[in-house]
């Protein structure tokens, strides 16, 4: 870093800083991205038009702390997902209860027999009346942070399921039809029937 | 280069534009503003004030059961121009939708000398507006206005001064009303002790505080049908049993996980096909026992697999053989050739773990062409990136390129080059089908500083050569979503649909929240926070 001699006097009753070697801004004691409020995105995708709505604010999860990382899956038994946030500082670790008006659910474990046991890297296609959802069993493994090996879909308004096909990754298909929802279930490969785990 | 001159104005540049005006000039503004103080707030406008702001009734309105939202963006048309005390009325009308004190702040996005180097000349750039707080009639409310400005002088008497703020036009605006907050904070009801994490806000006496803490990993290891919890911590590991309801126990212990065991990194994953999933944290593995205990196993002895430093573990059945194997990323590795870029240097790689079975794991890094690139990776994620059913890889690199490896099916990776300014600065990625397109979208979220913004923006295009130039740039503009074109290409969405404007991201996530089949994000942000109140970086 060049030393340059004529920069200007900060004004250090006001709390100006100038930083010049950026790979020591962590020992320099100063804000940098300070108290910043996590972001909430709410989908509002329709047809091929992409939308977010920052619901922060509204969600009331936009907590103030050094946010590092995050995981979400219901542990109320509802089929709401909760977050667990993952934070150095403000809160090092803040659970949010979902509260939002809730649609209809579907939690699915998956057993492989030919593929892996927790069927990582099935692909799920969940077809309702209001929708087909598509869905990866690639469980979220992030920097510092790891959502569970079971699928959550949101139903929204259909109170059945018309078609539930899994494509298992060694290849084999499986197709479900006039599934129930609001419950937990295990599917399970080669294995026509379906298993509740949990049913609200 | 920067020369001493470059280095002086951009200084004098954030100086006026960063402190001053954002500082100590515009907390004066959303004050008189939230005080609904009309007299004070007029002041500071002036008297040849132009502003634009959006129709209330333009733009584009969605209601849900629990949430209205309307948006204006570029594409608005913007409404008439006013003076100023049309305008400041408008100000005060949005002020008094709010009951009680809200939260009413400004903030300098961008901002420039209208003519570069004329310091004492009139100036030009952004700002962002927001109020947010409870409504008169009950509920919530938020109002986020972004203006293109410009100031008709910035030196160190502004702040006392009058007539500065010389025009506004709004170029995207977002405001948001609900009935209640949809989420809750229930930690102290859960039985977990957070109190026993490292909270850097606790502990002062360090001048170097860790920027980095511990871990969240949710697993039902007992399979029970209720979530488990493991929480890593430089402070000593927790292991939660989910009570169901909310409620967790404290089993760390009587599982047999060390609660001293050196790092954060973990994963649960079922490497035996055993049915309950395996753990490792840091460099100690740990066998599922029946969901009843974790053994520790002996590398070496009871399993060839060797953890050493790393970042983070990733997993997948990279080969389809129905067993899970693991991908350990951020391996250090010495410096090699010239640095012309922060992180052009491969500083870390990775490496890719095959199960064979029975605990047995080869080292097939080099065999398989999986050992990415950059420095620092914080993070990879596997997805079918170009919908061939085979898993494909992508990573997010603190320094130098996010590496996207895309799986040949016959055991090997091919390295593909993401678009020019793809990645880097970032800190974490989640991969989510957003469009329900049957193609999954990677969100990345990216390092990003207010004053890095702002002082990027004054930066003379010629100062580094174009391609640093284009990065320099690329770094300021926040964390991504990348839209998945489906042949294995992608497309940066993220300005343009408001998930980059988040802040210093770190590992976030999809999820659904409100059930209707739409993944959601939660996108985690904030680097060092020290002193509130006081500026920032």
């Amino acid at each position: 870093m060049a030393k340059v001699d004529n920069l200007r006097e900060l004004d250090g009753q006001n709390g100006e800083f100038w930083v010049r070697n950026p790979w020591e801004f962590s020992k320099s004691g100063q804000n940098l991205s300070a108290y910043e409020r996590n972001g909430v995105f709410l989908n509002g995708q329709s047809g091929d038009e992409t939308q977010f709505h920052d619901i922060g604010f509204l969600s009331g999860a936009d907590n103030t702390g050094d946010g590092r990382s995050v995981s979400a899956w219901d542990v109320t038994g509802d089929g709401r997902p909760e977050l667990f946030v993952r934070q150095a500082g403000g809160g090092a670790l803040v659970v949010y209860e979902n509260r939002f008006p809730s649609g209809h659910w579907l939690k699915v474990s998956l057993r492989g027999t030919k593929s892996n046991r927790f069927g990582i890297g099935a692909k799920i296609v969940c077809e309702t009346a209001e929708r087909v959802i598509r869905r990866e069993l690639y469980p979220h493994i992030n920097f510092l942070s790891q959502s569970p090996a079971m699928l959550h879909l949101g139903l929204g308004e259909s109170e059945q399921i018309r078609r539930l096909t899994v494509h298992w990754p060694s290849g084999q298909k499986q197709v479900l039809e006039n599934v129930a929802v609001d419950r937990h279930v295990r599917i399970t490969e080669d294995d026509p029937t379906l298993e509740t785990i949990q049913a609200r | 280069m920067l020369t001493d001159a470059d280095l002086k104005y951009l200084q004098d540049a954030e100086h006026f534009g960063g402190f001053v005006l954002g500082d100590r000039a515009l907390p004066l503004l959303a004050e008189a503003l939230r005080d609904d103080d009309r007299e004070t707030l007029v002041a500071y406008f002036s008297e040849s004030f132009e502003g634009r702001l959006f129709d209330n009734n333009s733009g584009k309105s969605t209601t849900y059961p629990f949430a209205t939202f309307r948006s204006w963006t570029e594409d608005t048309a913007a409404g008439e121009p006013t003076g100023r005390d049309e305008f400041v009325e408008t100000l005060l009308a949005y002020r008094r939708e709010f009951d009680k004190t809200p939260s009413v702040t400004w903030k300098v996005m961008q901002m420039q000398p209208i003519t570069r180097g004329q310091l004492d000349g009139p100036w030009e750039g952004s700002l962002k507006l927001r109020l947010a707080g409870d409504r008169v009639d009950g509920g919530l409310a938020e109002r986020v206005i972004k203006f293109r400005c410009r100031i008709t002088s910035i030196h160190d008497k502004t702040p006392e001064e009058d007539g500065w703020l010389a025009s506004c036009t709004a170029f995207r605006a977002q405001y948001a009303t609900g009935k209640t907050r949809l989420m809750e904070d229930i930690t102290e009801r859960t039985g977990i002790d957070v109190g026993r994490l490292h909270d850097t806000w606790n502990h002062s006496e360090s001048p170097q505080k860790p920027t980095i803490t511990g871990g969240v990993y949710l697993s039902d290891y007992n399979q029970d049908g209720r979530l488990d919890l493991l929480l890593t911590d430089v402070s000593g590991h927790q292991l939660y049993r989910g009570e169901g309801g909310g409620r967790f126990s404290d089993v760390t212990l009587e599982m047999g996980i060390d609660p001293k065991a050196v790092g954060i990194r973990a994963v649960f994953a079922d490497f035996d096909n055993d049915g309950f999933e395996d753990l490792l944290i840091g460099e100690t593995i740990y066998r599922n026992d029946g969901g009843r205990k974790f053994v520790v196993l002996e590398p070496g002895r009871d399993t060839s697999l060797t953890l050493g430093q790393c970042t983070a573990f990733s997993v997948v059945d990279f080969d389809r053989d129905g067993k899970l194997d693991l991908y350990a990323v951020g391996l250090p590795q010495p410096m090699t050739g010239h640095v012309g870029w922060l992180g052009d240097n491969d500083i870390d790689r990775n490496q890719l773990w095959r199960n064979t079975g029975d605990w047995k794991f080869e080292d097939v890094t080099e065999a398989s062409n999986a050992k990415g690139n950059g420095a620092w990776t914080f993070a990879a994620v596997w997805f079918d990136a170009n919908s061939d059913g085979w898993p494909d890889m992508m990573t997010a690199c603190e320094l130098g390129m996010n590496a996207f490896l895309v799986n040949n099916g016959d055991g090997t990776f091919r390295e593909v080059d993401l678009p020019d300014g793809f990645g880097g600065f970032s800190m974490g990625i989640t991969v989510g089908d957003f469009d329900n397109d049957g193609r999954p979208d990677p969100y990345v979220a990216n390092m990003y500083s207010k004053a890095g913004e702002r002082i990027v923006a004054n930066l003379r295009t010629d100062a580094y050569d174009r391609r640093i130039d284009a990065k320099i740039r690329d770094f300021v503009t926040g964390s991504e979503l990348y839209h998945n074109q489906g042949d294995g290409t992608f497309r940066r969405l993220g300005r343009t649909i408001g998930v980059s404007d988040v802040g210093w991201a770190y590992g976030p996530t999809y999820v659904d929240l409100n059930n209707d089949g739409l993944v959601d994000l939660y996108a985690p942000v904030g680097f060092q926070s020290i002193t509130p109140g006081r500026p920032d970086g």
